[in-house]
């Protein structure tokens, strides 16, 4: 008898979980045969992108670190000369950096720091290109330590900034961008490590621009560090050697690769979210949260591919960096909150869920480190749109409140992490449970179940893997480039021709694959993978509605559909034995039992009641 | 005698200029030198304006004095082709050449040798003969000036004045799809590779000598590259670091002349290793040496002519094991407790000669301590038992003037109060 009870419970239990909540979704009625095809397919995909991202892609990032020329400042009829290029036909007065011998009748307002990039290669002017997407660079203090001469606790420096643009590479005309704006920053060095002149001082960069666009061809970047006495701007910065300006902007070939992809997921999802929506609205029953969730989720992939990325070959798009970061963003909350979800609605306990409300603890968390990062970065590149120059980085308080925000968030997403794995652990451990409560099932029901199981760990388990590679990707940055070192390796021979062999130790890669990229769009790829599987595998499944009516209908159901899926002898004869158990008078009452149950999903307590105290009743 | 302080003056450019034709060349040559020093003066007004086609950067020149064609002549034909393949590049190497000079004196201000340079007027090499032995000294001045050129050419790329520098060596001819495709930003490489170009082409010989120049060489230029530092900047999603894009920055030479000399102080002395008759080499390169500086002609290629007579009439068998092991450097350490050196390590074959006896420094045109300030209580290189080669020295007192609570401008103004203080400084007699 407690066999009996146990058995009905725990189909009961089962059927309340998958059936009724989830109302059978495809997942559980899908043929191995088809599934298996399926799921290699998603991951052949996800492989596919990381595989690029390794091989085929080029460093996602194109850099250059230009040194900044000396130029003599100089009036024509006492006007000020703009611009002072280094290099072209009217090339600045160049100084030759501190040791020059005029620069003792100079004064330092006199001197210009002239940054002219891209910088020339093999011979030619190279261009910026459209496809580089967006445009930022920092500014490097060289200062060197000297015994008498050295840079003070947060110096305060006021740098008078002019960017020019040339769209015409052949002119001699520079164009404004900007004209002497004036940037504050502070100067935050540290000693250097050997304290002996001519040893440079640790500083941190300085921010200097952000364009979120790159409509021009080459640039022309003027600094000035007039110092102030009254103000006490530039004053403290101790011996100056020199100041570099790094620039960076995407590279064409990653911008290719990662717009065609983009517009490939953006092409698979689109028809896959219109069907899971069919699916969902053609139920005679409103939505379950979990479904509801999914087609948010499905929206927020949709928006992240949405390859509007194409118009900035033609026009100029400046919020395009914040659109990047509010559309990433949102979709990493939407996935977050997935997870949780999803793990807990496959907890199989008896905690009553299925609506927001119920997980207010767990996503208030994901929630609130959202919304501190969208608060963050409308306030960082909300204002860059408007003002390239602007970074919450540059006053004390700014640097205050942006280190709070995003300390706070990170802890919320700590804390997020460890609240999933409690939750992933539980739900493993609670399937583990319930599997070895399965041999007092008869078998054809244990073998049904079972494959059910196995499905939804699959489900559960591409949930945590899909976590963990997005805690690596986050994870990548800090410490694999670290593990490699500038360095020419001792047995690299160089050749006649003066070629370096063994290029590997000069790049970030393993053997020639770029972990780093591969990293980059193998995990965006599976962040689209992982929709892609929960909005074919969650839909509701066709045959749901038939499996509780009646035995026989049930597997007349589960035949057609079987041979319409073309399915093998093998899975059918395991079907039929599945289903042949549920023609018992057992299985039959139970399943009647909860089509009731399934219109009423709020009294499962009642419900449990019942159902366990049925089978004493049938005795 | 000479004031000691017109010793550690920073050398003019035109000893720099000189330094490049005798030091980088071996070679006297000084109508090359003292044109390219006038270039060099004018440079400043013509340098930058827009020469980006070899044949437009000295059609300019062509015009205005006689071409530079024969003034090139002094360089090897190889220098040549590269001088002429990178414009602008050999104001580079003037500018490398200076700063390896004044790192040369600033790491040899304590001891005997001072890294001495002549004025160009004395012939010979700027470092006077020591360049034409193989003692530690010799190996210090080519790895600093190796090191010196690579690093002014990276710099040069960086700040815009060459043109030429490349992105990637490994496909033949770099377009401007490539660089829309995946940009390019390696000045360091370049600057070892032109380095390498550039003043190994006169050490191309395969005897001790040149394999040891080749060795020191390779190791000034290695430490510009691995004293490069990597810098990386953060800009993921919010300025995480799920992006983080990282950039070659040279490290200021001052850096890399302590580590040379570092590597000067742990220098080992070799011997030819495997496949070598070092006796018979050594003979050989010897007799050459003298001969090089008045000779007129190439003088690598003449080396290496004189180098193929003297082997030629030594078996063929020989010959052929040389060139196997000619790609890899085989030195022994005439010490065997050493470990074979690195490719970062600076070997000589001769001892230093001694710098107290007069007739080596005249044979070296090296002044002499006398009159240089040695340090009373110290026992090493820089004590005055040692400085002054036992001859003893005067202590004196004097008042300093020194300037003190100054004020500066980051780059040109400084205002200072005077101090005085008495000091006590020894000078050798």
């Amino acid at each position: 008898m407690l066999t009996g009870s146990l058995l009905n419970y725990e189909t009961s239990y089962l059927c309340r979980l998958y059936c009724e909540k989830m109302a059978g979704v495809i997942l559980e009625n899908l043929s191995t045969k088809k599934l298996v095809p399926i799921c290699i397919l998603l991951m052949a995909f996800s492989l596919t992108c990381f595989i690029i991202g390794g091989k085929l892609v080029p460093d996602p990032v194109h850099t250059q670190n230009a040194i900044g020329n000396w130029c003599k400042r100089q009036f024509v009829n006492n006007t000020e000369v703009k611009w002072y290029p280094s290099r072209g036909k009217q090339p600045c007065d160049r100084l030759d950096g501190p040791d020059d011998k005029r620069i003792s009748t100079l004064r330092a307002e006199d001197i210009v720091f002239s940054f002219q990039y891209p910088l020339p290669r093999d011979n030619e002017e190279k261009l910026m290109s459209r496809w580089f997407m967006y445009h930022f660079a920092i500014v490097n203090f060289n200062i060197e330590y000297k015994q008498n001469n050295n840079p003070g606790e947060n110096a305060k420096l006021k740098l008078i900034v002019s960017v020019g643009y040339k769209d015409d590479p052949k002119s001699d005309q520079w164009l404004t961008l900007h004209h002497e704006r004036e940037v504050d920053r502070t100067l935050q060095c540290a000693p250097p490590s050997t304290l002996k002149d001519g040893y440079r001082w640790e500083c941190d960069f300085i921010d200097l621009f952000e364009f979120g666009s790159m409509p021009h061809k080459q640039y022309l970047v003027n600094i000035r560090l007039p110092p102030n006495p009254q103000t006490g701007d530039n004053i403290n910065i101790g011996y100056l050697s020199g100041i570099d300006l790094v620039w960076f902007a995407q590279t064409g070939g990653f911008t290719l690769y990662f717009m065609v992809m983009k517009t490939v997921f953006f092409a698979m999802i689109l028809p896959l979210t219109i069907w899971n929506y069919k699916r969902v609205s053609d139920l005679n029953r409103p939505a379950v949260f979990l479904e509801k969730l999914s087609l948010t989720l499905a929206i927020s992939a949709l928006l992240l591919n949405l390859p509007i990325d194409w118009l900035t070959l033609v026009i100029e798009m400046k919020f395009m960096l914040l659109w990047s970061d509010i559309r990433q963003g949102l979709f990493l909350t939407v996935l977050l909150c997935y997870w949780v979800v999803f793990a807990s609605e496959h907890m199989m306990d008896d905690v009553k869920r299925g609506q927001l409300s119920s997980y207010y603890k767990q996503l208030s968390f994901v929630m609130f480190a959202s919304a501190l990062m969208f608060v963050f970065d409308i306030c960082e590149r909300g204002i860059r749109i408007m003002n390239p120059f602007f970074t919450l980085w540059a006053s004390a308080t700014g640097t205050k409140v942006a280190k709070a925000f995003l300390g706070l968030a990170v802890a919320s997403a700590i804390i997020y992490f460890l609240t999933l794995a409690v939750i992933v652990i539980k739900a493993i451990y609670n399937i583990w449970k319930k599997k070895s409560q399965f041999k007092f099932m008869a078998k054809g029901l244990q073998v049904h179940y079972m494959s059910i199981i196995y499905r939804f760990y699959f489900a559960l388990m591409f949930s945590v893997v899909c976590s963990i590679l997005t805690v690596a990707a986050f994870a990548m940055g800090q410490i694999y480039e670290s593990r490699w070192r500038w360095e020419l390796d001792d047995e690299v021979d160089v050749d006649e021709v003066g070629v370096v062999d063994g290029q590997h130790a000069w790049d970030v890669n393993l053997k020639d694959f770029k972990v780093t990229t591969a990293f980059q769009l193998g995990v965006y790829g599976t962040w689209n993978v992982y929709v892609m599987v929960m909005l074919i595998f969650y839909a509701p499944s066709h045959k749901q509605a038939a499996l509780p009516v009646d035995a026989d209908g049930n597997e007349e159901d589960e035949r057609v559909e079987l041979t319409s899926l073309s399915s093998g002898p093998t899975t059918r004869s395991r079907s039929a034995a599945a289903v042949s158990t549920f023609s018992t008078e057992d299985a039959t009452d139970e399943t009647v039992n909860l089509t009731s149950g399934q219109q009423v999903s709020d009294q499962h307590q009642a419900q449990i009641h019942s159902l366990s105290s049925r089978p004493s009743h049938l005795d | 005698m000479l004031n000691p302080s017109t010793l550690l003056t920073p050398p003019s450019s035109s000893q720099g200029v000189f330094a490049i034709c005798s030091c980088l060349q071996m070679k006297l040559c000084f109508k090359y030198c003292r044109t390219l020093a006038q270039d060099y003066d004018i440079s400043e007004s013509y340098l930058d304006t827009n020469q980006i086609s070899p044949s437009n950067a000295y059609s300019e020149k062509q015009d205005s004095s006689s071409s530079l064609q024969p003034r090139m002549q002094y360089l090897t034909k190889k220098q040549r082709k590269l001088a002429e393949k990178n414009p602008q590049s050999i104001y580079a190497v003037v500018d490398g050449a200076l700063l390896a000079i004044r790192e040369c004196q600033h790491q040899f201000e304590k001891r005997l040798w001072n890294c001495p340079t002549q004025p160009s007027n004395v012939g010979g090499s700027i470092f006077g003969r020591i360049l034409n032995i193989g003692c530690r000294e010799t190996a210090f001045i080519y790895s600093i000036m190796s090191a010196g050129v690579a690093h002014a050419i990276a710099t040069a790329c960086s700040t815009g004045r060459i043109h030429t520098c490349s992105c990637d060596y490994r496909l033949e001819q770099p377009t401007d799809e490539d660089w829309k495709w995946g940009g390019c930003s390696d000045n360091v490489k370049f600057g070892y590779r032109f380095s390498k170009q550039f003043i190994d082409s006169i050490e191309q010989g395969e005897d001790l000598r040149f394999m040891v120049n080749r060795q020191n060489n390779e190791a000034g230029r290695r430490h510009v590259v691995s004293e490069t530092r990597k810098e990386c900047k953060c800009h993921g999603m919010s300025g995480s670091c799920t992006m983080k894009t990282c950039w070659m920055k040279l490290s200021s030479f001052k850096v890399i002349g302590d580590r040379l000399k570092e590597k000067f102080d742990g220098a080992s002395k070799v011997d030819a290793g495997n496949g070598w008759e070092s006796t018979g080499n050594r003979a050989s390169s010897s007799s050459n040496r003298p001969s090089r500086s008045s000779s007129d002609k190439n003088s690598a290629s003449y080396l290496s002519n004189n180098f193929e007579n003297s082997i030629s009439s030594k078996n063929r068998k020989e010959n052929d094991v040389k060139k196997i092991n000619r790609n890899k450097l085989n030195f022994v350490p005439v010490d065997e407790s050493h470990k074979i050196p690195t490719k970062k390590d600076m070997v000589y074959f001769q001892e230093s000669p001694d710098f107290c006896t007069t007739s080596t420094n005249s044979k070296y045109k090296f002044e002499g301590t006398r009159g240089r300030e040695c340090n009373a209580t110290s026992m090493e290189i820089d004590g005055c038992q040692l400085m002054c080669c036992s001859r003893g020295h005067e202590t004196e007192t004097y008042i300093h003037e020194k300037t003190c609570r100054c004020s500066f401008e980051w780059c040109c103004k400084v205002e200072c109060d005077v101090c005085r203080e008495t000091r006590v400084r020894n000078i050798c007699k």
